[in-house]
């Protein structure tokens, strides 16, 4: 396949952008990812936010799309909502390919298909292939642009029954006649946490279909390894790198990612370093490889078994392994063999406490200063409990703003006795609703707010209230003094 | 008599003054700076980046853990890494 070799760069989050402007020569693409540049304003409506594709425009480096809300490695079929919004910005950032995971993030239970919050593995058996070989076709069938998948993190221990990772991905992308998106962190997370060795996933792979390469920094928790996107690489990953990217034959770029809140540790100099060290990697491409194996990466202490010693071989279906697995991560009790072998896996353990965490932080992204008044009114545990409570209830979102709104209507079900906490709630679901469909609202108050929302912007709570009858009116004007009309409304 | 909330752009109704007797005071503030309310300016900025998708992840988003240390001591340095939303 003919795609243009675009170079060393970064997954886009908005405050990177003073380093874009200031090292412009690190930069030679950045990869996007597309939902994150969208609001769901009702369902089955998204639209993209043209301001910042407008200033992703104006950068003069490549830009390429690297999805996160359609996984292809289930039995679902991705998402057709989605799939105009692909088209405008693959269109509109003349992006040469498309990525996604070779996960799934859907499971059906008694109520119908729900979101499992987190990207997870797929059924790794020849039935497991064919499924995700047809998810894929189907979405490259929609798209203007050559796609590729990415290979994935695994928190599982190895099953006796499964292909080995490799062989799983490599037969997949052959079926598919797919690209490969090679994320060199999450295997070396796989290997450290016990599963396959990078040099034999490696040997597995068919190289010349790596179009791209991921590489991350990482952080452990519970024994475990993570894939947390939370800063440097490991000095052994790069190590790793150097030895792999000559045996690339037609990558074409090479991507750092960093989840964007962990920039308040780092600092913009550790990126900058992490973009100079993948150009020093890039410069490897086309030499010849070096012999020898691959750097290890030690495995964990608790992570010294190779395969679940209870598992049975028997044939669990990709549709009953996606099912069991998104209902245990989603704290739910699925029945039968395959429940109760994932149930005692330590693995699942780590992922409901990673989809735990991603819940809590899409809940307090959008109610901020509601989820302030709680920890200081009720305390850290109380809330916690709260979330808990909630999410016993409702299955994940793909939207922050849907997450947001269903704990809101939790909240408001609970009737909790907090001076003035559900004003603020209603004040803070009045923000999100204007900012998602441009209508102004009004916020009642019975004591003067601004007091009470100064507390809390600063993290405490008000030293006094002062009652009164307030109310504020949210419009839609952001403080550009621009309307969201400059949302770009996509038809679907 | 004055409200002032923010520099950004948050304002009393200049009618508020004559609706003051029996009526609500009305303060007009546009959204987006209502949704900024903030001290702490995370590292996500863009409106979207907080009320869409988050970004590709397989490990700890920190943005729960960033908000409680904040709480705890708003005037410190944020720490980040390490502590779980499941930690004690």
């Amino acid at each position: 396949m003919n795609l243009p070799e675009l170079g060393v760069g970064i997954t886009y989050f908005s405050r990177v952008e003073p380093l874009l402007e200031s090292h412009p020569h690190l930069f030679h693409v950045l990869e996007i990812e597309p939902q994150t540049l969208w609001y769901r304003r009702a369902e089955g409506e998204f639209r993209i936010d043209a301001e910042t594709l407008q200033r992703l425009k104006a950068f003069p480096c490549r830009k390429t799309l690297h999805g996160i809300g359609f996984p292809v490695g289930g039995v679902r079929p991705p998402d057709r909502l989605q799939i105009p919004l692909l088209q405008t910005m693959a269109a509109e950032l003349d992006a040469p390919w498309i990525s996604e995971h070779l996960s799934f993030n859907e499971a059906a239970g008694p109520e119908g298909i729900y979101k499992t919050g987190f990207l997870l593995p797929p059924r790794q058996t020849q039935v497991g292939v064919a499924a995700a070989a047809a998810s894929i076709r189907h979405m490259a069938a929609e798209l203007p642009v050559p796609f590729a998948v990415e290979t994935g993190v695994n928190y599982l221990r190895p099953r006796p029954e499964e292909l080995p990772d490799g062989a799983f991905v490599a037969a997949v992308v052959e079926a598919a006649d797919c690209g490969l998106l090679l994320d060199l962190h999450n295997i070396w997370t796989n290997q450290r946490n016990g599963r396959q060795a990078v040099g034999d996933f490696l040997d597995q792979l068919p190289l010349e279909r790596v179009w791209e390469v991921h590489l991350a920094g990482g952080s452990e928790y519970e024994g475990y390894w993570l894939d947390s996107h939370s800063g440097a690489m490991p000095e052994e990953l790069i190590e790793l790198a150097l030895q792999v990217v000559p045996r690339l034959p037609n990558l074409k770029a090479l991507i750092f990612e960093l989840f964007p809140p962990y920039l308040i540790k780092v600092g913009y100099a550790t990126v900058r370093k992490q973009l100079e060290a993948l150009h020093r990697v890039w410069e490897q491409r086309g030499r010849p490889a070096t012999a020898g194996s691959y750097p290890a990466a030690a495995a964990q202490p608790e992570r010294k078994y190779s395969t679940n010693p209870t598992a049975q071989p028997e044939e669990a279906s990709p549709e009953e392994w996606e099912n069991t697995l998104g209902a245990l991560v989603v704290g739910r009790q699925p029945t039968g063999l395959l429940a109760a072998e994932l149930a005692g896996d330590p693995g699942v353990s780590i992922v409901k406490d990673l989809l735990a965490e991603f819940r809590a932080s899409m809940t307090v992204s959008v109610l901020k200063l509601t989820g302030r008044y709680l920890m200081l009114g009720l305390g850290r545990p109380e809330f916690k409990a709260l979330l808990a409570d909630y999410w016993k209830t409702a299955p994940p979102q793909l939207f922050s703003s849907d997450e947001a709104e269903g704990f809101a209507q939790f909240l408001i079900r609970l009737e909790l006795e907090l001076p003035h906490l559900y004003e603020v709630l209603a004040f803070e679901r009045a923000v999100m609703q204007t900012l998602l469909d441009g209508e102004a609202r009004v916020a009642p108050f019975s004591c003067d707010p601004l007091p009470l929302l100064r507390a809390l912007g600063e993290g405490r709570l008000p030293e006094m209230i002062l009652p009164g009858e307030y109310e504020i009116e949210v419009t839609p004007e952001n403080a550009a003094g621009q309307g969201l009309s400059s949302l770009v409304g996509v038809q679907t | 008599m004055t409200h002032e909330f923010s520099s950004k752009g948050s304002r009393l109704d200049p009618q508020a003054a004559s609706r003051l007797a029996g009526r609500p005071v009305r303060i007009v503030m546009p959204a987006a700076v209502a949704f900024d309310l903030d001290r702490f300016q995370s590292a996500v900025a863009n409106l979207a980046e907080r009320l869409g998708c988050k970004p590709c992840l397989s490990g700890a988003a920190c943005i729960f853990l960033m908000e409680n240390e904040f709480v705890v001591n708003p005037a410190g340095e944020i720490e980040a890494g390490g502590v779980m939303f499941l930690e004690g």
